[in-house]
């Protein structure tokens, strides 16, 4: 048991170098020059080749590859990653400080949101399988899954903002502005975590270990819940810890929808202006949110589940 | 914030009373469902906040660059002298003489104004800004000033001079324009400097900023010492909402007051609320052109029949009923001739799409496989680039591709945010971009005359002009000629080479679109299409 | 055990992959069916009513949006279909290969998946497309190179299940020989996990695909895809609200269709669904 944790921790290890490495390569790869960015952000008025030349020098950037990788690496473990190259005065780090309490605040509303709500629901549609609860949540669960996000934002905007004029339709401050983006988020995951949940709680019910319970005599509702449900609980809490970051992540359309000063905004514009830096940061940071979060659950999953202990 | 929401809650508490009062019931019965009693107490003044909304930050408002929102920088600052519809008046400045030889310029400074932290403003501060302005020449060389300023002195700390080598007619108007002329406290300047930033935006104008979260919102209020007349508006919230349609929904839902600007609000939107009685929509006077500029150093765009033939292939009027409802309309010319000597006879290029096929076939480009045209293996395939923050660019855009796919021209269509396609443009990164003239006071001299430099992406789409050097040569002369005639002679050469090498289509006259609560008075337009003049609304 | 028979037997099954047919069939025959040309603008008669010509109105630039949306069948089913073979392929390819071989090939593969999750599909789409440059090509190679870690760690998983259970433990001890276990056993089961996946992904892909249209870095102007139109529909929002619920409702029909299908799938596929 503990061998198996500090292994996978030690595994996480080549993951993140992998991980850094990849968002490293990826500035590399782009078409301008950083040197001639740097300049232009001078706002040099005229610029030289010689110009571009003194400034890789200055930059370092006549190195070789790996002596630049571990000197930005370097960088990023002191949290300097740069500056933005659309606007200067800004750093990359600073963005994203900025920029982050409005996507983590959005992504635990709409976690909030998606626990309370698909565990309960999709406990009762697997309880009463085809009964008339069952089939009014696939309905809306196959509606809601096939509706994209943003047209879902763009749905509610119009008829709550527009329409209603109940609650407002962009920006940040209070709860109300929380909640259509929130709702918007978690309405994909929602039906997702139903799904699985029924699913998985009617595979179990197929199981042997379920006969057997019934056999012993056990009353109905405490097979229900302290099996199967418990058993179906496994694969969902390992689905719904390792979609956190994805939650994070996942907010990248609904804040573009809903004009959310978070990161995801901030990402599509930095896309749009080809503001590199920022993009790479912003990769950085949730790959590596990925990692710590598929270790932490990876960890947890194989200590609640006896089956996938690899101890012999 | 509570403050905030209670101070909004007491106005429309008063405007509801008020409005009901004059039997426009209809608002009168949306606003008061929020009311509470302490609007009664809170006395007989209309609401004194505005909340304005911006499709970016105000970003950096050092007025000695050109990284800041303009319309911030102009409650924020001012100049030596303004620009208004009637001429020149005295701003910091009091009154000015101008020596015999047009070479040398004298300022009375005004006296008693200080800057919003305390600091005077007189000849000392302001010779402190020009020299940081100075500092920084290579920035401004668009301005043709910078060639020609001799010297700058403060005499006494009422007076201050300017030297020039040679008399300079739009002296006073570049002056008068918000960058980089406006004056900012020398506090403010890090050593004396403003070149790498300054430590805050502290000016003599009729705001101050007090608060801002960057991309979020930014706060206004107003200068209680300023010297001039006392604006009505006491608190100024500007928003940051990039996106057009949710700028609409702020404004349904009285988020937002006002909406303000060239291409903030879309001609469907703004037809939308013409019959409103909740909204007024107000239209300005034509302030410049909206034009596509074409890369003459383009392989295919360097070819004048190509650049003649995109000419006649675009139907202005059916942008200007199709897209604008006639809110814009078409343009013939580069200027409007209703610009100070642009009043030039020039052919314009008619809609006509016989004759653009007949200028392509003529020039060797042939309708190819799939109804492209080609020539020695090449397809005519060009790229235009269009700035996405502007509200009717893409949909101006897809419009041409559509038209002009009809003549066997395939149209690719890029749209990027503002900073990056000012980058693009200026880096001549194109091959066909959207563009607009500056309007008043920079047209025409001060937009010609950046046309010899890398200022804009005039510059770059110009290069593969044999006749280029004239045209610069010309456009230097117009800017120190001090003989009338001989410069309106210069300025018919340039805009009629200008005209005939076909670098500019000519698209409409763009106009300044305001949409706001009715219950928002004095709304009007500034002289620069870049200015909102607060200072004169009022609830 | 026939599994044509049975699957002719589950109508949903049957009523939704007639549909899906029907859709593509549309699409193949656009040009038969469109009534007007989807490409052709009329600038005066925007935003125009429901129409004998124009069956459902017209869009910001005249053109008809019916043409259009059946045009876009092409881009919107075509990408979704080629991003999931490819994704499918990849994946199951990897995840079987990894959840039965274990050992070293399993340490290598599960490391690779683990590179790829540690990246958030999304993210790394705008990512790629960043910096490949936008282009309809750059989305597919950026889904399904996102994408296939995620069908392989599921499969493994699914494999891994299975593997112990009793029926395989037997056949492998009356000497059955791997490949025969791989194929008539192992692969069997996960088909329905398969399946399901499969068909979700298809919805999962058509709404990938149109999301990067909406935020204008998938498909572009003028080709109709349907996200496409609903970012040119996000723009006249307030005032011509209509125009989004055209191709938004196609879009949901359609992967609500998928889904349907692959939870039909799931019914049809699963052996264990079939007593005796």
């Amino acid at each position: 048991m503990k061998r198996y944790v500090v292994r996978r921790l030690l595994m996480a290890i080549p993951l993140l170098a992998a991980v850094s490495f990849i968002c490293f390569m990826f500035i590399n790869l782009i078409p301008s020059n950083p040197a001639e960015v740097a300049l232009r952000v001078q706002q040099m008025p005229v610029i030289t080749e010689e110009a571009v030349a003194r400034m890789e020098e200055m930059l370092g950037l006549n190195k070789p590859f790996l002596v630049r990788y571990f000197d930005w690496l370097a960088g990023c473990l002191k949290g300097d990653f740069g500056i933005s190259y659309v606007n200067p005065a800004r750093t990359v780090a600073g963005e994203l400080a900025r920029c982050l309490p409005a996507t983590l605040q959005l992504a635990a509303a709409s976690f909030a949101i998606v626990a309370v709500l698909s565990v309960p629901i999709g406990f009762l549609c697997a309880v009463y399988k085809d009964g008339w609860f069952d089939r009014i949540m696939r309905g809306v669960i196959f509606i809601s899954t096939a509706m994209p996000a943003y047209w879902v934002g763009l749905l509610l905007m119009w008829g709550m903002g527009v329409k209603l004029r109940i609650l407002p339709t962009n920006g940040s401050g209070t709860w109300r502005h929380l909640i259509l983006p929130a709702f918007t988020v978690s309405l994909s995951y929602i039906s997702t975590y139903i799904r699985l949940i029924r699913n998985n709680m009617l595979e179990n019910m197929k199981q042997d270990y379920v006969l057997y319970a019934n056999v012993r005599g056990l009353p109905q509702r405490a097979i229900l819940v302290r099996h199967i449900l418990k058993n179906s609980m496994h694969t969902c809490i390992v689905a719904m810890g390792m979609s956190i970051p994805q939650l994070i992540a996942g907010t990248i359309v609904v804040e573009n929808v809903f004009s959310w000063p978070g990161l995801g905004t901030l990402c599509i514009s930095s896309i749009f202006n080809r503001d590199y830096p920022v993009i790479q940061t912003y990769v950085l940071l949730i790959g590596v949110l990925f990692v710590v979060f598929n270790l932490l659950f990876d960890i947890l999953q194989t200590v609640s589940d006896p089956r996938l202990r690899r101890e012999e | 914030m509570k403050k905030r929401i209670t101070a909004l809650l007491a106005g429309s508490a008063l405007l509801a009373a008020a409005l009901t009062g004059c039997g426009q019931s209809a608002v009168g019965e949306k606003t008061s469902g929020g009311t509470r009693t302490e609007g009664e107490a809170a006395g007989g003044s209309g609401k004194e906040e505005l909340i304005f909304v911006n499709y970016r930050d105000i970003r950096d408002l050092n007025p000695h660059l050109y990284a800041g929102e303009m319309y911030a920088q102009s409650i924020l600052y001012d100049t030596l002298v303004s620009i208004t519809e009637d001429g020149y008046e005295g701003c910091l400045a009091e009154d000015w003489t101008i020596s015999e030889d047009g070479k040398t310029y004298t300022f009375h400074i005004r006296k008693g104004v200080a800057f919003s932290d305390g600091t005077p403003c007189d000849a000392n501060a302001v010779l402190a800004n020009f020299n940081a302005i100075l500092e920084n020449k290579e920035r401004h060389t668009w301005l043709e000033m910078m060639h020609l300023l001799e010297g700058v002195s403060a005499p006494d700390e009422d007076t201050f001079v300017i030297e020039l080598s040679e008399p300079y007619y739009p002296m006073l108007t570049e002056l008068g324009c918000i960058r980089p002329f406006a004056m900012i406290s020398p506090k403010c300047m890090i050593e004396g400097s403003t070149k790498d930033g300054v430590n805050g935006y502290v000016g003599t104008g009729p705001y101050v900023l007090t608060d801002f979260v960057t991309d979020e919102y930014a706060v206004f209020e107003r200068n209680e010492n300023y010297w001039g007349e006392a604006p009505a508006i006491e608190k100024i919230t500007v928003k940051v909402i990039p996106d057009n349609q949710t700028r609409i929904m702020a404004l349904e839902s009285g988020e937002i007051d006002l909406i303000f600007g060239k291409n903030m609000i879309d001609a469907d939107a703004i037809s939308q609320y013409v019959d409103s009685d909740q909204f007024t929509v107000s239209l300005s006077d034509p302030t410049s052109t909206r034009h596509i500029v074409l890369n003459t150093t383009h392989e295919i765009l360097g070819e004048l029949s190509v650049r003649q033939a995109l000419q006649h292939a675009t139907n202005r009027q059916a942008i200007s009923d199709g897209i604008f409802y006639g809110l814009e309309q078409p343009a013939d010319t580069l200027y409007a001739d209703t610009v100070p000597y642009c009043d030039v006879e020039l052919e314009p290029y008619a809609y006509d799409a016989a004759e653009a096929e007949r200028l392509l076939d003529e020039a060797g480009w042939v309708p190819g496989a799939n109804g492209i045209r080609e020539k020695n293996g090449r397809k005519l395939e060009l790229n235009l680039l269009y700035n996405s923050d502007s509200v009717t660019e893409k949909t101006i855009s897809e419009y041409l591709q559509s038209e002009y796919l009809k003549l066997g021209i395939s149209l690719n269509i890029r749209g990027e945010e503002e900073q990056s396609y000012r980058d693009n443009m200026k880096a001549g990164n194109f091959d066909m971009v959207f563009n607009i003239c500056w309007g008043m006071p920079y047209d025409p001299q001060s937009s010609l005359a950046a046309m010899r430099a890398p200022v804009y992406g005039d510059y770059a789409a110009q290069q593969g002009l044999e006749d280029k050097d004239q045209i610069d040569e010309a456009i230097t002369g117009i800017l120190t000629s001090t003989d009338e005639a001989e410069r309106q002679k210069l300025y018919e050469f340039v805009l009629t080479r200008l005209h005939e090498d076909a670098v500019y289509i000519p698209l409409t006259y763009e106009c300044n679109k305001a949409l706001y609560r009715s219950d928002l008075k004095g709304v009007h337009f500034g002289t620069d299409q870049y200015d909102v003049p607060f200072g004169d609304m009022y609830f | 055990m026939n599994l044509g028979k049975r699957f002719l037997h589950n109508r949903t099954a049957v009523a939704t992959a007639l549909f899906v047919l029907l859709i593509a069939l549309a699409g193949v025959c656009a040009p038969v069916l469109a009534p007007n040309d989807p490409y052709a603008t009329d600038i005066l008669n925007k935003f125009a009513d429901y129409s004998l010509q124009y069956p459902l109105g017209t869009d910001q630039l005249g053109r008809c949006v019916l043409s259009r949306l059946i045009y876009g069948i092409r881009p919107t089913l075509g990408l979704a279909m080629v991003t999931m073979f490819g994704t499918i392929g990849l994946g199951a390819l990897l995840g079987i290969t990894a959840g039965y071989f274990r050992g070293i090939t399993e340490e290598v593969i599960m490391r690779l998946v683990d590179v790829m999750l540690s990246f958030p599909s999304q993210i790394m789409v705008f990512a790629v497309v960043a910096l490949l440059g936008v282009s309809v090509q750059n989305v597919i190679i950026a889904n399904v190179f996102i994408k296939w870690a995620w069908y392989a760690r599921m499969i493994r998983t699914g494999v891994m299940q299975y593997r112990d259970c009793n029926f395989v433990r037997f056949s492998r001890c009356v000497g059955m020989p791997e490949r025969f276990i791989l194929f008539r056993h192992l692969l069997p089961s996960i088909t329905s996990d398969l399946a399901v996946l499969a068909s979700l992904d298809v919805g999962w892909a058509i709404i990938n695909i149109s999301t990067l249209s909406f935020l204008g870095l998938g498909v572009q102007a003028p080709t109709p895809e349907w996200g496409a139109m609903l970012n040119e529909a996000k723009e006249v929002l307030t005032s011509n609200p209509v125009q989004m619920i055209a191709p938004g409702a196609a879009i949901v029909t359609l992967v609500c269709c998928f889904n349907l299908m692959g939870d039909a799938l799931r019914d049809v596929l699963d052996p264990k669904e079939v007593e005796g």
